[in-house]
């Protein structure tokens, strides 16, 4: 439709305004069709982006596969340093003016300050053992789809094993009712409140994936075995926990890589408070520091605040598992473990010749000097000598808190006979906390499926 | 008085007594009186009657006697009357003045026009080209005089012409018809003739101007165009920087933002250093994780203004460019060459200006040339930098000795620390020598020199008009390194003399230059074409910020080693800048009812920063080091629009329609070095290498449709649309369109307001608009780092998904609604502005930092309202012949909340923080309620970290961005205006600072921390690290006396010198600091470009400066 309107003297005859505006919206009709359909302008690229396109490969594959394991490395410092102020294997060394409190909670177990609601906790535990959980489910997500069929299997088995490393340690160490989160399909996945239990038979179902998948690979398939003997041992299995140790060579090790952990759970890490080797504590620890035991090397601690050299007192001294800067690792599994777990199989089926001499022939071979056999102490102490040689043979690895609690649940001993109790140093009563909790708050907040704290009394 | 002295000024007041150019303009207007009617001036000059004798004369001096014979001023080009060399000869007796031009001027092409009562101007005559096309011509003035540089406006088109010196405009090509032209100049009242064309004629409009500082009438550049204010519904900023960099302290674009217009504030990094950090906020902070600064269009184009590359690793982060502060590309826009600078402020304004627009727009209007005779002008402008010590904090030193062996501990003795640990008994407090003027030990440098020079030239004919400018600035920062210090790095570099760089660590040299030329190809086709060029020269060292925090001197030479690094002060990096911004502006006015725009521009800004600490002297090899950081940067833009406008009386109609067109890379590569080779600087010889690469490419196309309905000049209504795809939206993002309208009412044009008493104008604007803020890419597809780790025994590069994707995001999105209402009250005497604006930020970019243990990932969960009030006012308090006084003033609140997080956590952290209920940018912490001197067996008056009671609630302490700022800016005018005395005072207050009270990393500024007899509670505070103090302040910011040179000094002849205008100002600039802030300086913050709030660094630096134009 077309109109004409008069401006000025009349003799002018000017376009209208309806010719106009359908002109400017017929042309914003194009723009609109440009903006929309000239997609190509409106591609970039960026080459420090990395892609799931980029990576979709063997070496990406396995770059991954290194991530995850990368992730195990930093877990097992924190978790184990966790774990040894918590437990009997290291104790406060001073009069601790500057004693912070999560640690001090920690070494007290004092679960008022250190309850399951604190947001400032800082999460030693859960969080780094998510990590794995995280990096391995993407991990094998990738040498699933991208790997080379050659090693594609190992790297499963390497995995899943790490993955049940992660789940035991939780369910060794964490109060009941933690989860086990991950990352699938590119988001966040919220498990469900695992028990105690339920998260060992977790980790055996993964650990048997890794046995399923592992081909030749010593190394990863003994890994699994001696995880899968240790959550069969947790969950009171102990013919289970020796049939999956058996294969497992004395002189197998698995253990972190060298330049990463050391530093955690050496001497320079505990610098921002200050712990010694645990001597006795609360009465009913283990004698680490006093029994100068060549499993548990350790020198007299300078004292921080007189700063002189303790001589007098034989209980402040400082571990030399893991000297700053050095090549130490962190031992997680091994062949000693397994025969210590066939030991404790014996042990059960009431077979104490076979416990002893599977202890002392790990006494004679496993280190060097070899250690003076030992003798049976009779029935009566039986299980706490084969608690201690564990707690000897696998000092500062993670495992002392997984093992207290076991004599606890499994062997029915009152907390009170396994975990320090009375009065701190520091003048505080020991709380009643037998396992570590998490961190409620965040959990909470982001899981539905977590609605109360765990219980670390428990 | 010397001899010398005495002839230098003999000379120049002869030089003064020979110059015959016409007076100053602008002192001119200034006092002038109210217009005459030109029309009649014009028969009435040309019907004088003469008698005059000329033989065998040039027709220059024809022309000049034939204007004493008739006691007027001729005025004329030079060039315009060079070469014509035919004598002329001419006896007359009562000969009218216009035929004896006509005679003179037979043959030449040229012809006299009479401008005023008393002046004729000799200029070409016009003549239509073509018999099918007429021409319009005619002059502007205001008071008799010739007003330059106003816009004249054929049709109400987007495309204006402006008047040359001597107020003459010229549409050539002109269709036959009834034409609208309308003048349109700041400070003057907008003029409208209708004028009828006819086929090769040339029709003559004449204006002469009322002035007026009611600002409905001006002209500002949006989006779609030059448009008038009071067509606006929404507020908008206008600044005239050709004006105010003659007369205020002014030198970068910061310092020509700052103070000036509400809402807008320049946060700054550490002020003694020159060429830091800028960053700008409008109307506050409204986003946590995106950029928060608005956009800068210069001419047109984008201009990559703040100092970060959104680096596509899923967050916002700062460009490498410099050592310690980065510096600036808003220091690549030299103010003298700006025109204009508009501020619109929010989405209710800038919706138009694409998806990234939400924090706002800042439109830049170069300079352009204008038609006339070639002018020159020349400024200079050297400057003195000093750091007032009077805000430096007072900074302390302990010393002691080790209770065990004796040992002096030469002057690293905390009480409160080193008792704790039992390694240290305090023997004296001492304050720091180097801040507190000992020349051993000063490390601020009073006086520093700095220089600013530049020069332009301008002119053309109707056709072509170009501007050409060049600059040079050298900057000295106020920072020293301290002549104790300087020995000792003199003893490790074995050399009897520190080089230039390390002895003054912060130097500055900007060179650049600015051109444009404007031409018309045919009656229909206008382009303007512009360029910007500015290589810089930046040095820095590191121990400028060292120099200032951490050095402990000590009381001897030997003490001096005692620094906490003092290879710090050797470590200098060098940046090489350049960068070159073009715009091609094409018009086509393809009927006088449709005019096409198109804009094409690109802006190209390399640089290299090359950090060392050579391996010379004993400087060992592990702490030798050597980095290049190299930035591309290529913005490039293209703009295409259509407007198209009517007048079917009552009504108007201005539709508008275009396409944007923006690409934002920026390419580099961090090289880093250690352990170089002896003697060596070269990054190329370090036994370790790292590298990292830089890359952002972001790329976005939009269109627009606007219209706007205008009623009698008096109601107009605004609606517009946008829609804008984006790289960086996804391929799951579909487009939105981003609404806006707006309404403005002129309620005192009105029938019913019209004779109110004492309102001149009164306004009522409301708008409403949307913008976005779009995520990273690394937002979207989640980030995947690659590193290299020892697993498995062996150095393997692994990629650790460090944060998940959500190709769900959505960008954020800001609706504003503004309303405001401008009045002109008594007169011209008062002038306000109000403006209240709402806004609303939804999805907002959140870091969902999911459980413990997993990735994080980006999320749209925020939801942040803000609100705000400012105020414009000026006011003439007094007018006489003498005397004129005003008062301007500015007041702006803003203050947003955050009323949701959705699933994402708070963040009550103590740089910037956010949390539900609280406002962005916030300060959060655990403050110390009281202490229990317990440890130690008893009260021992001393407090341990462990003593003191924190609050169990993690608090809101006060907002990091000042929620109210004032603006005072009182000015005086005399002796006819030839001097003006202006100054600014600046007021912030309302909000809290990270201070540098006690023994956070800016070391020891609390006393309390060394005295065993302080307050349990001041030695509690001491102990936190991050105290918040209140940052309130009251700043005087600027002084400026302006002296015009009075016309009639200009006037004299001597040497031949044609000076048209001359003035000098002299400038002071941070004058004075009222605060209580426990800091150093309140606007000195550490990190300015993000709500990290901490502060107290350098000192912003006092100038002192005097500053020259001369315009020959």
């Amino acid at each position: 439709m077309m109109s004409v309107i008069t401006r000025g003297s009349g003799r002018e005859k000017r376009p209208m305004i309806t010719r106009m505006h359908i002109t400017s919206w017929a042309a914003v009709a194009v723009a609109c069709y440009l903006t929309i359909g000239c997609g190509g302008l409106l591609d970039v690229s960026n080459p420090t982006l990395i892609q799931d396109s980029d990576i979709a490969n063997t070496s990406g594959a396995n770059a991954q596969r290194l991530n995850a394991v990368n992730a195990f490395n930093s877990a097992v410092g924190p978790v184990a340093a966790g774990v040894a102020v918590f437990t009997d294997e290291r104790m406060y060394d001073a009069p601790s003016v500057a004693y912070n409190n999560p640690n001090k909670s920690l070494d007290t177990r004092d679960t008022a300050l250190y309850n399951a609601n604190n947001s400032a906790y800082n999460d030693p535990q859960l969080e780094p053992l998510t990590r794995i959980m995280s990096t391995t489910a993407i991990a094998i997500a990738g040498v699933r789809a991208n790997a080379d069929t050659s090693v594609r299997g190992d790297y499963l088995a390497q995995l899943y094993a790490l993955r049940g490393y992660a789940v035991i340690q939780m369910a060794e160490n964490l109060c009941p009712g933690f989860p086990i989160n991950e990352v699938r399909n590119g988001a966040p996945y919220y498990s469900a409140a695992f028990s105690t239990d339920s998260a060992f038979r977790f980790a055996i179902a993964a650990l048997d994936t890794a046995l399923s998948v592992g081909r030749d690979s010593s190394r990863f398939i003994n890994f699994a075995r001696v995880l899968k003997a240790r959550a069969f041992a947790d969950l009171g299995q102990y013919d289970s926990a020796r049939v999956a140790s058996t294969l497992v060579p004395t002189d197998f090790m698995y253990a972190t890589d060298v330049g990463y952990s050391p530093n955690v759970l050496s001497n320079t890490g505990f610098t921002f408070f200050p712990l010694a080797v645990g001597n006795r504590e609360g009465g009913v620890g283990l004698a680490f520091a006093s029994s100068r035991d060549p499993r548990v090397v350790s020198v007299y601690k300078m004292m921080r605040y007189h700063r002189t050299a303790d001589t007098v007192s034989d209980s402040l001294r400082d571990q030399q598992k893991y000297i700053p800067g050095g090549a130490s690792v962190v031992v997680v599994a091994s062949g000693t473990e397994a025969r210590l777990l066939e030991a404790e199989a014996a042990l059960h089926d009431n077979d104490p010749v076979t416990w002893l001499s599977t202890l002392n022939a790990l006494r004679s071979g496993a280190i060097a000097p070899a250690m003076p056999p030992l003798a049976d102490p009779g029935p009566a102490t039986r299980l706490d000598t084969r608690f201690k040689e564990r707690a000897f043979w696998m000092y500062l690895t993670g495992h002392r808190l997984g093992d207290m609690r076991r004599l606890v649940h499994r062997y029915g001993r009152a907390d009170t006979t396994v975990f320090a109790h009375g009065t701190h140093p520091l003048g505080i009563v020991y709380g009643k906390a037998t396992s570590i909790p998490f961190n409620f708050q965040n959990a909470s907040q982001y899981n539905p499926h977590i609605t109360t704290g765990c219980w670390p009394e428990s | 008085m010397t001899r010398r002295r005495m002839v230098c000024l003999a000379g120049v007041v002869l030089a003064v007594g020979r110059l015959t150019v016409p007076m100053a303009l602008a002192a001119q207007q200034a006092v002038a009186a109210e217009a005459e009617p030109r029309g009649r001036t014009t028969s009435e000059l040309l019907s004088r009657q003469i008698t005059v004798q000329l033989d065998r004369v040039t027709v220059r001096e024809a022309v000049v006697l034939l204007g004493k014979a008739a006691k007027i001023r001729v005025q004329y080009q030079s060039e315009t009357l060079a070469g014509i060399g035919t004598p002329v000869t001419l006896h007359a007796r009562n000969m009218t003045l216009g035929i004896a031009f006509e005679t003179v001027l037979s043959g030449t092409g040229l012809r006299a026009v009479p401008l005023a009562a008393d002046v004729v101007n000799i200029q070409p005559a016009v003549v239509a080209d073509s018999t099918e096309s007429g021409a319009i011509t005619g002059y502007v003035v205001v008071s008799r005089r010739p007003l330059r540089d106003a816009s004249v406006w054929l049709d109400d088109s987007t495309h204006a012409v402006r008047t040359d010196d001597e107020g003459q405009y010229r549409f050539i090509r002109v269709a036959p018809g009834t034409h609208h032209v309308s003048v349109r100049a700041l400070g003057f009242a907008r003029q409208v003739r209708l004028v009828q064309v006819s086929a090769g004629r040339t029709a003559t409009v004449e204006f002469a101007l009322q002035s007026s500082i009611n600002t409905l009438d001006q002209v500002v550049v949006t989006a779609t165009g030059e448009q008038r204010v009071r067509e606006l519904g929404h507020v908008v900023a206008q600044i005239n920087a050709d004006s105010l960099v003659k007369s205020a302290p002014i030198s970068s674009v910061a310092e020509l933002l700052q103070s000036r217009v509400p809402g807008l504030q320049i946060l700054t990094g550490q002020g003694g250093t020159v060429g830091g950090t800028v960053s700008l906020r409008l109307r506050g902070q409204t986003t946590v994780n995106l950029d928060a600064e608005p956009i800068v269009i210069v001419d047109g184009v984008r201009f990559k203004s703040d100092n970060r590359v959104q680096r596509d690793y899923g967050y916002v982060d700062d460009d490498k460019r410099g050592v310690g502060e980065t510096r600036s590309p808003l220091y690549d826009l030299n103010p003298n060459d700006i025109e204009t600078v508009e501020v619109v402020k929010g989405p209710s304004a800038s919706t138009l200006y694409g998806p990234d627009a939400a924090n706002g727009v800042i439109v830049i209007t170069t300079k352009r040339g204008q038609s006339g005779r070639t002018e020159f002008k020349w400024y200079a402008r050297p400057v003195t930098n000093s750091v007032p010590t009077a805000t430096v904090s007072r900074v302390y030193q302990a010393y002691g000795h080790d209770p065990t062996t004796g040992q002096l501990f030469n002057g690293n003795c905390s009480l409160i620390y080193q008792y704790e640990y039992q390694v240290c008994v305090l023997d004296s407090i001492a304050l720091v020598p180097t801040l507190i003027g000992n020349p051993e030990y000063a490390v601020f440098a009073k006086n520093r020199p700095m220089w600013q020079a530049g020069a332009s030239v301008s002119g053309g004919s109707s056709a072509i008009r170009y501007f050409l400018s060049a600059n040079y600035d050298w900057q000295v920062g106020a920072l020293q390194t301290s002549r104790r210090i300087a020995q000792y790095l003199e003893s490790i570099l074995g050399t009897p003399s520190l080089s230039g760089d390390i002895r003054q660590p912060n130097t500055m040299r900007d060179m650049g230059g600015h051109a444009s030329v404007a031409f018309d190809l045919t009656s229909k086709t206008a382009v303007t074409a512009t360029i910007g060029y500015t290589q810089t020269t930046r040095l820095s060292s590191q121990g400028d910020a060292a120099v200032f925090y951490g050095i402990n001197p000590g009381t001897d030479t030997t003490d001096a080693g005692n620094l906490f690094n003092p290879y710090t002060f050797l470590t200098v990096s060098n940046e090489q800048a350049s960068r070159i911004t073009g715009a091609l502006n094409g018009v086509y006015r393809a009927t006088s009812w449709l005019t096409g725009t198109m804009t094409v521009g690109m802006d190209l800004a390399p640089s290299v920063v090359h950090t060392v600490l050579p391996r010379v002297g004993s400087v060992p090899d592990y702490a030798s080091m050597a980095e290049d950081s190299r930035r591309s940067y290529v913005g490039r833009t293209m703009n295409v629009g259509l407007t198209a406008t009517a007048r079917p009386d009552p009504l108007s109609f201005r539709s508008s329609i275009g396409v944007q067109y923006a690409y934002d890379h920026t390419d580099g590569v961090d090289l880093n070095g250690s352990r170089l080779a002896p003697g060596s600087s070269s990054v190329q010889t370090a036994s370790q290498l790292t590298s990292q690469q830089v890359w952002s490419e972001v790329a976005s196309l939009g269109t627009y449709g606007e219209e706007v309905v205008g009623f009698r000049d008096r109601l107009f209504l605004t609606g517009s649309l946008r829609l804008d795809g984006s790289s960086s939206f996804g391929d799951a993002y579909h487009p939105t369109p981003t609404p806006k309208v707006g309404i403005s009412w002129i309620a005192s044009d009105e029938p019913f307001l019209k004779n109110i008493p004492g309102l001149r104008e009164l306004r009522f604007r409301a708008s409403y608009g949307a913008a976005s803020r779009y995520p990273t890419s690394g937002m979207k597809l989640g980030v995947q780092q690659g590193y290299l780790s020892l697993v498995d025994g062996n150095d393997e590069t692994v990629f650790d998904r460090s944060q998940l994707g959500n190709p769900a995001l959505r960008p954020e999105r800001t609706r504003e609604t503004e309303y405001g209402a401008d009045a002109t009250l008594w007169g011209s005497a008062v002038q306000v502005g109000l403006t209240w604006y709402r806004r609303r930020t939804v999805d907002q970019l959140l870091l969902i930092q999911n459980a413990l243990g997993l990735p994080p990932q980006y999320g749209n969960l925020g939801l942040v309202t803000a609100h705000g009030f400012e105020v414009t006012a000026n006011a003439n308090l007094i007018t006489t012949s003498a005397v004129r006084a005003d008062l301007g003033f500015t007041y702006a609140f803003h203050t947003d909340k955050v009323l949701s997080l959705g699933s994402a956590p708070d963040s009550r952290g103590n740089y910037g923080g956010y949390a539900v209920g609280y406002p962005l940018a916030s300060e959060f912490g655990f403050p110390i309620v009281g202490v229990a001197d317990t440890v130690g067996g008893g009260p021992d008056g001393i407090i341990f970290s462990n003593e003191f009671i924190r609050d169990s609630v993690n608090r809101f302490l006060g907002v990091t961005l000042p929620p109210r700022t004032y603006t005072f800016t009182p000015s005086i005018a005399f002796w006819g205006g030839y001097v003006r005395v202006s100054t600014t005072v600046d007021r912030e207050t309302g909000f809290v600072l990270l201070g540098s009270r006690a023994s956070g990393y800016s070391g020891n500024l609390c006393l309390a921390a060394y005295e065993r007899d302080a307050p349990v509670m001041a030695q509690a505070q001491c102990y936190m690290n991050t105290p918040t103090t209140p940052g309130d302040f009251t700043r005087w910011r600027e002084l400026t006396a302006t002296f015009t040179i009075p016309s009639r000094f200009l006037r004299l002849d001597l040497l031949h010198l044609q000076f048209s205008q001359a003035s000098f100002s002299v400038q002071g600039r941070n004058l004075r600091l009222w605060s209580q802030y426990a800091g150093s300086d309140p606007e000195s913050r550490i990190a300015p470009a993000t709500i990290d709030p901490s502060a107290g660094g350098i000192p912003q630096s006092r100038t002192w400066s005097v500053r020259f134009d001369i315009t020959p």
